[in-house]
């Protein structure tokens, strides 16, 4: 007869055999076999093998297999990176493979790791022991460890980019050049300037993966691989973007990303800003104004092109107007330029550029105005229009002739708006009347009056005039006429 | 059979022991893990080992205040000395005398070596390992006391 209580005896017996090997292993595993024991075994052979003079032998005496760290509690960081890269700072370790060789360059004589640690310009997480866990290229950490090559990003977070010498820092001088070249500004702000087609890019360089859509690309997903394809092909990372693709080679791309990493408003203290960047910070209260060629090249051509033609553009729908087009500077006075720049075209693309919006100085935009000017002669006398014009004629007239660009009550066309509340204020009835009969050379607008075939009589034309004139009442009174029909249920109007 | 026999071990009995054994191991083995958490192999708070740049800057016979890392720094002709100057009686910062350190706090007084002269303070300041870095720097580490009067000559 078996005793029924064997079997838990054995049971016992089993279980208690596994758990002991499962925590001797485990013992072992963590003080004898850790990934970073290994390096610092490593390590040690070659700070033996280095010990020729006395200063070697006292390091090699010296030298403990222990977890190492640098703690700055005022840059709230915990970088243990220094437990596998022992020779980080011995000037003999330049010969040596990786993680024991020195850091290159004299880089840590002026940021010596006990005081500005690893991770606050290299990211990754500094408390990992494993390299994988400080690359941290997972879906738990917002700042894996950066590329060699995009690292001087980072040097922005204490210095002025402009102070640092250029050869440090390439990529950074080179996409701070890009940006204005491709003329980013005229849809992104930055600094309080630029468009607003764009987001803002102030702090670009902050934003985590989870910011950004990523499903368009290959894992590991990071923000510099996101930032790279984006610049390359907007369009094929994020759908719908109305960005263009902007014309950049591989290298320009890479330049451009670490332009747009470098852009992160880090709060460091104080005492570890380099003087260039604090007086960085007072100069961006200030700005020195650009002259109008610069500011149409930064924060014109990306729409405009040259603004000798006017364009279509395919992701607007819409064409974009020639703004230093001969017609137009012939037309135009300098303060319908104003009123246009400072207050933009509201419900286009066309944003506002005024001191409050798209933040240009007031002698910017009389700079830009001037340059938009170049070559532009007096208007010829033009034989004025004195008949009275009838709206209703006019608005058969509009529709057409007009319409089919200008949409149907002046809004929402292909062609700018007439109807717009900034057009309607800043075009006097000498310029519409000038623009109908001689139309905008270079564009798709044509010439009514040709002397050789005149589609308009003067008659017409003032029909016209008559009729576009309501177009800014036309709000005002629509507006007025739904608040009177407030009562009336929705759905319920003819 | 009688009772003072020594007992058989038979197989059942063996199996009794050794399962009890084994178990009272693994919970020994566990237990010991368990023992060591509350001994980290490292502690998140700041480094206290400092770096103090090269030794030629300092010449023979000076003494160098390092207030931030609250020590000071002497060379005299057999080596380097570090004498930490947070007080021993309730860690204010000592300030250095005619002959020696005066706690402005309770009034300890140390000599010129750190030994107690008057007051509450219970020990003398300590002295604190000298060290040079891989790259010549002058290392004091402040976690690390050293007999007095041990010199680090370079």
């Amino acid at each position: 007869m078996t005793d029924p209580s064997r079997i838990y005896r054995w049971l016992l017996l089993v279980s208690s055999i596994v758990t002991i090997a499962y925590l001797v292993g485990a013992a072992v595993r963590e003080n004898y076999l850790a990934q970073w024991q290994t390096v610092q075994h490593e390590y040690r052979n070659i700070l033996r093998e280095k010990a020729t003079d006395d200063r070697g032998r006292e390091l090699l005496a010296k030298f403990r297999v222990e977890m190492k760290q640098a703690s700055i509690p005022a840059l709230a960081t915990v970088d243990r990176c220094v437990t596998c890269h022992n020779g980080i700072d011995d000037p003999r370790m330049t010969d040596v493979p990786q993680p024991h060789r020195a850091h290159p360059g004299h880089i840590l004589d002026k940021h010596p790791v006990d005081r500005f640690g690893c991770t606050v310009c290299h990211h990754g997480q500094g408390a990992a022991m494993t390299f994988n866990e400080a690359k941290a290229e997972d879906v738990f950490w917002d700042y894996p460890l950066l590329p060699p090559e995009l690292t001087e990003a980072t040097c922005v977070t204490c210095h002025d980019a402009e102070k640092l010498p250029p050869d440090q820092i390439p990529l950074l001088v080179a996409g701070m050049k890009l940006y204005q070249e491709k003329s980013c500004g005229s849809c992104h702000k930055l600094g309080g300037r630029g468009g607003a087609l764009g987001p803002a890019l102030d702090n670009e360089g902050a934003k985590t993966k989870h910011q950004l859509i990523m499903t368009n690309l290959k894992p590991p997903h990071t923000t510099w691989d996101w930032q790279n394809a984006h610049l390359r092909d907007p369009g094929g990372v994020v759908p719908d973007s109305l960005m263009r693709n902007p014309t950049v080679t591989r290298p320009e791309a890479l330049a451009l990303t670490a332009y747009m990493l470098s852009q992160w408003k880090r709060d460091v203290p104080e005492s570890y800003l380099a003087p260039d960047k604090i007086e960085q910070k007072y100069h961006s209260l200030h700005p020195v104004p650009l002259t109008g060629e610069q500011v149409y090249r930064q924060y014109c051509t990306a729409c405009h092109g040259n603004g000798a033609y006017t364009r279509w553009d395919k992701k607007f729908n819409r064409f974009i107007p020639a703004i230093r087009g001969a017609s137009l500077i012939a037309a135009a006075t300098r303060e319908y330029f104003q009123t246009n720049i400072e207050r933009g075209r509201p419900g286009t693309q066309m944003p506002a550029w005024g001191p409050h919006a798209g933040g240009l100085l007031p002698e910017e935009i009389a700079g830009v105005i001037e340059y938009l000017r170049t070559g532009a002669t007096v208007a010829p006398a033009m034989v004025p229009l004195i008949l009275q014009g009838d709206s209703t004629r006019g608005h058969t007239l509009f529709l057409r002739n007009c319409a089919g660009c200008h949409g149907m009550n002046g809004r929402s066309g292909i062609a700018p708006e007439i109807g717009n509340p900034v057009f309607q204020q800043a075009a006097t009835n000498d310029f519409i009347v000038r623009t109908i009969r001689n139309g905008r050379v270079a564009t798709a607008m044509p010439a009514f009056q040709r002397a050789d075939a005149p589609a308009l009589s003067d008659q017409e034309v003032a029909d016209l005039l008559a009729y576009l004139r309501t177009l800014g009442e036309q709000r005002g009174q629509k507006s007025m006429a739904q608040n009177s029909i407030s009562g009336t249920p929705s759905g319920h109007q003819p | 059979m009688s009772r003072l026999d020594p007992p058989r071990v038979n197989r059942r009995s063996f199996l009794t022991l050794a399962s009890l054994g084994s178990f009272l191991a693994a919970m020994g083995t566990a237990a010991a893990g368990m023992l060591r958490l509350p001994n980290p192999a490292v502690l998140p708070g700041p480094v206290r080992r400092f770096k103090l740049g090269p030794p030629e800057q300092f010449s023979a016979g000076s003494e160098t205040a390092f207030t931030d890392q609250n020590l000071v720094l002497f060379r005299d002709d057999e080596g380097f000395y570090a004498i930490s100057s947070t007080c021993t009686h309730l860690g204010c910062t000592v300030a250095r005398s005619k002959d020696g350190f005066a706690c402005p706090c309770h009034g300890s007084r140390f000599n010129s070596k750190g030994g107690v002269v008057g007051g509450p303070a219970p020990r003398p300041l300590p002295w604190l390992e000298v060290s040079r870095a891989a790259n010549g720097d002058l290392i004091v580490n402040a976690d690390n006391e050293v007999p007095e009067g041990t010199r680090y000559s370079v």
